[in-house]
């Protein structure tokens, strides 16, 4: 009888300990079940430059043209010389070429005129000065419209000038009447 | 007399050799319960565990292409002051995973203008020291490797920590709306048990 009541007290413990083990196994595997991570969110950012821009402030304006005689308007005439101004990204290098023709003609086509660019026909101001006929500190002077210097810039204010000059050479019968011709200048960011 | 003393004396015998008799028995009894309890034992054992230092991403430093020119592709390198910088802090030497979701274009902060960005499979690199300066990137790392496409045995420092730096490239359109443009850029990391 002694035994039976004991045979119930060792039941209970080796059930007890059997739980443990179990229990010890349970939380051993959901331990190893869990894996830490972690995630972040940085960013890339940029800031795109003020839009560059040209426009054609004032045209070349050779006036009034005599057969047969060559007239010059120099790159600082005030109410003559064809002005484009650039805006943009103060400081920022640009490249400008400039397409220059090589006549200009009447409306209806049935007459041209050669003109002509010399290598000393441009000016190129990089302050906010627009009187070609005011020569400022940042100006480049005498240049070839044709190849205009790689190294120009923008200036601190955000805009530069092109001051352009040219030569019409008229033929001793040409044809009276409005001439007229385009002037192309392509700018465009270079990156430094 | 005689029957009357022999009457008590055998009664007295008969109580001695009963109790004398229990006794034996008792002792018996004690004895082989004695002999049961020693064939069983208990014994506390014990399980362990140790659980690793938590596992954590920060993002340090933004990838920065500063002033960008429309239609001019900028690119900045993993090994620059502009690269960005994540850094990883967790157990020394374990292996861990990690991925990288880049974006494809950066936007201004309304929406109305997005930029192309672009991530070479070269332009990241996992450093495994304490080194946080990416242009000076610790020995023993992963460089020039895959921002989408990070090693696999990848494994934190000695000292518990790892970086990544990590380059890229805009590539802005000629009308490219002027402004200020971001993206996110998304890492997650975790441990792989090795």
């Amino acid at each position: 009888m002694y035994e039976e009541k004991r045979m119930p007290q060792f039941s209970r413990m080796r059930k007890s300990g059997v739980f443990a083990a179990i229990a010890v196994v349970l939380v051993l595997s959901i331990g190893g079940g869990v894996s830490a991570q972690d995630a972040t969110t940085g960013s890339a950012t940029a800031t795109v430059t003020t839009i560059l821009s040209i426009t054609a402030t004032q045209a070349l304006i050779f006036g009034t043209v005599y057969q047969g005689v060559p007239k010059s308007i120099a790159e600082n005439v005030t109410a003559s010389s064809g002005i484009f101004t650039i805006t943009g990204q103060a400081l920022a290098g640009i490249s400008l070429y400039a397409q220059m023709p090589e006549y200009m003609a009447t409306s209806t086509g049935d007459d041209r005129m050669p003109v002509a660019f010399s290598t000393t026909d441009a000016a190129y101001d990089s302050t906010a000065n627009a009187n070609p006929a005011t020569a400022s500190g940042g100006m480049l002077t005498n240049i070839n419209p044709n190849a205009i210097p790689a190294t120009t810039v923008i200036g601190g204010g955000g805009g530069s000038h092109l001051f352009l000059g040219g030569r019409v050479l008229p033929s001793p019968n040409q044809k009276a009447g409005a001439y007229t011709a385009d002037i192309i200048i392509t700018v465009s960011y270079i990156g430094t | 007399m005689k029957s009357v003393l022999d009457n008590a004396n055998g009664k007295g015998f008969k109580s001695v050799h009963r109790a004398l008799i229990m006794t034996i028995a008792i002792g018996a009894m004690i004895v082989a319960n004695n002999s049961q309890v020693s064939a069983q034992d208990v014994a506390v054992g014990q399980a362990t565990a140790t659980v690793q230092t938590i596992l954590a991403v920060s993002a340090t430093a933004s990838l920065v292409f500063g002033t960008v020119y429309q239609g001019i592709p900028k690119s900045i390198a993993k090994n620059t002051a502009s690269s960005g910088v994540f850094t990883i802090t967790g157990q020394a030497s374990a292996g861990i995973s990690l991925f990288m979701q880049l974006p494809e274009y950066l936007a201004t902060s309304t929406g109305d203008d997005r930029m192309p960005a672009a991530f070479s499979t070269t332009d990241g690199t996992v450093d495994s020291t304490a080194n946080v300066n990416p242009a000076t990137p610790g020995g023993g790392g992963w460089p020039n490797v895959n921002p989408r496409n990070l090693p696999s045995t990848t494994v934190l420092g000695g000292g518990g920590g790892a970086h990544i730096f990590l380059g890229g490239k805009v590539l802005p359109s000629p009308n490219q709306k002027a402004g200020a443009y971001t993206g996110d850029i998304i890492v997650t990391v975790a441990y792989t048990g090795s």
